[in-house]
């Protein structure tokens, strides 16, 4: 600066100077999950809107009102005491979760899945191998996992996980499966067992932390998923 | 165009949302990256916002106002993000490349920004936000009040405060330039 230039120019010139774009490969990795991501419903979203919480007290109160007088308006259809067929206890279906451990690198540390995700869905393929979608939490965990037909209880490396977590992120496929690990990058295993209308993946691997988008230092990474069977 | 972008979005048409992001992500990073300094946070803020932005999508009543949302969203995502990493001892300063800026850089120029990126790390995230939003992009303080959520005065007083704490910054690198300070407002 010369000494003559107003303060402002010189902040502009300042603030102005500096990266404009986002790289490639962050703008695939904030994009892709969007279409897996569930929308809010514009009343839901109308409703956070509120903020003054009296406002908001009343709104849940008047809520209460509506379901607790739909509620007696049924029982007096149904006859007070009655139980109408396959009103039992439920608990209803067990939800998939998971643990993941990042041993070092950027974003280390243990992430689980969140009560209300935005995503999350286990699937099992007609060719014996199985999926996990998840999307959710806060920080956001972005977790892409597929495990071969070929995966045992004795364990196998028939696994290829994608994973963003908060500001970290990895990916391993040591088996091939996606066709997007050279060989020797990461090694992996997982290891399958059923009990209890559960299907649980225990997932270990060594893989480069590429959070930057380059592969850096090989880090741990523990994952363990839970599926509903 | 874009607003029907928009409204196809908010009834859930991914390709839509994702044409829409693609044509803005890039103007999210740069305003995240000069609020945040720093690489990694800026991409995590730019992540959270157009991720809310997808979930929230169908609560926004006027398409027009798309760029002035994800604007607020961005900085909403900056400060949760700053506040999380304020810990953080490290800070990626940004200094441009010295072949981006042939002929304009020399010992004092560097001197200056220096000092400008030390005082502007040190300002919280809500005043570094208004100096972007300002200087950046080149927001009125109306709009800008709209977008951070403040009154007006708030944003005006948020931007005065900043602009002092630069200014003596510069000042105190520089003090045998005293001519800033009065040509300065």
């Amino acid at each position: 600066m010369t000494g003559h230039e107003p303060l402002d120019d010189a902040v502009r010139a300042w603030v102005r100077s500096g990266p404009e774009a986002a790289s490639a490969e962050f703008v695939e990795r904030t994009l892709r999950p969007i279409p897996r991501m569930r929308q809010r419903r514009a009343w839901r979203i109308a409703m956070d809107r509120v903020a003054d919480p009296t406002t908001r007290l009343a709104g849940m109160a008047a809520v209460v009102a509506i379901v607790v007088a739909a509620g007696v308006l049924l029982v007096g259809i149904t006859g007070l005491g009655g139980v109408g067929p396959g009103s039992g206890p439920s608990s209803g279906p067990a939800r998939p979760s998971f643990r993941l451990d990042v041993g070092g690198g950027t974003g280390a540390g243990t992430y689980r899945s969140d009560p209300t995700p935005n995503l999350s869905m286990c699937t099992h393929n007609g060719d014996g191998s199985w999926r996990f979608l998840y999307v959710g939490g806060q920080p956001a965990v972005n977790l892409d996992m597929l495990v071969g037909s070929g995966a045992s209880t004795t364990g196998s490396a028939d696994v290829a996980v994608e994973v963003d977590y908060g500001p970290g992120y990895v990916r391993f496929d040591p088996a091939d499966l996606r066709g997007g690990d050279p060989a020797g990058r990461s090694t992996a295993t997982v290891t399958v067992s059923h009990a209890d209308g559960l299907t649980t993946f225990v997932v270990a691997a060594m893989t480069p932390d590429t959070s930057t988008g380059a592969d850096a230092e090989r880090i741990r990474v523990d994952l363990t998923v839970t599926c509903p069977t | 165009m874009d607003e029907e972008l928009v409204r196809r979005a908010a009834r859930g048409d991914a390709e839509a949302f994702d044409a829409l992001a693609r044509d803005r992500i890039d103007r999210l990073f740069a305003i995240a990256v000069r609020i945040l300094r720093d690489h990694h946070d800026a991409e995590d803020a730019v992540q959270q916002a157009l991720w809310t932005a997808w979930c929230d999508l169908p609560g926004l009543r006027d398409p027009a106002r798309i760029d002035a949302w994800l604007y607020r969203l961005v900085v909403r995502a900056s400060y949760r993000t700053g506040r999380s990493r304020r810990r953080r001892a490290s800070v990626v300063r940004i200094l441009p490349d010295m072949e981006e800026l042939p002929g304009l850089i020399d010992a004092d120029e560097i001197t200056d920004r220096d000092a400008l990126e030390r005082a502007f790390t040190a300002l919280s995230t809500e005043h570094r936000a208004v100096v972007v939003l300002h200087h950046y992009l080149g927001l009125g303080l109306d709009e800008i009040a709209a977008i951070v959520g403040v009154p007006a005065g708030t944003a005006r007083s948020r931007l005065h405060y900043a602009l002092q704490k630069l200014r003596a910054a510069l000042e105190a690198s520089e003090p045998a330039a005293p001519a800033l300070a009065e040509s300065g407002r």
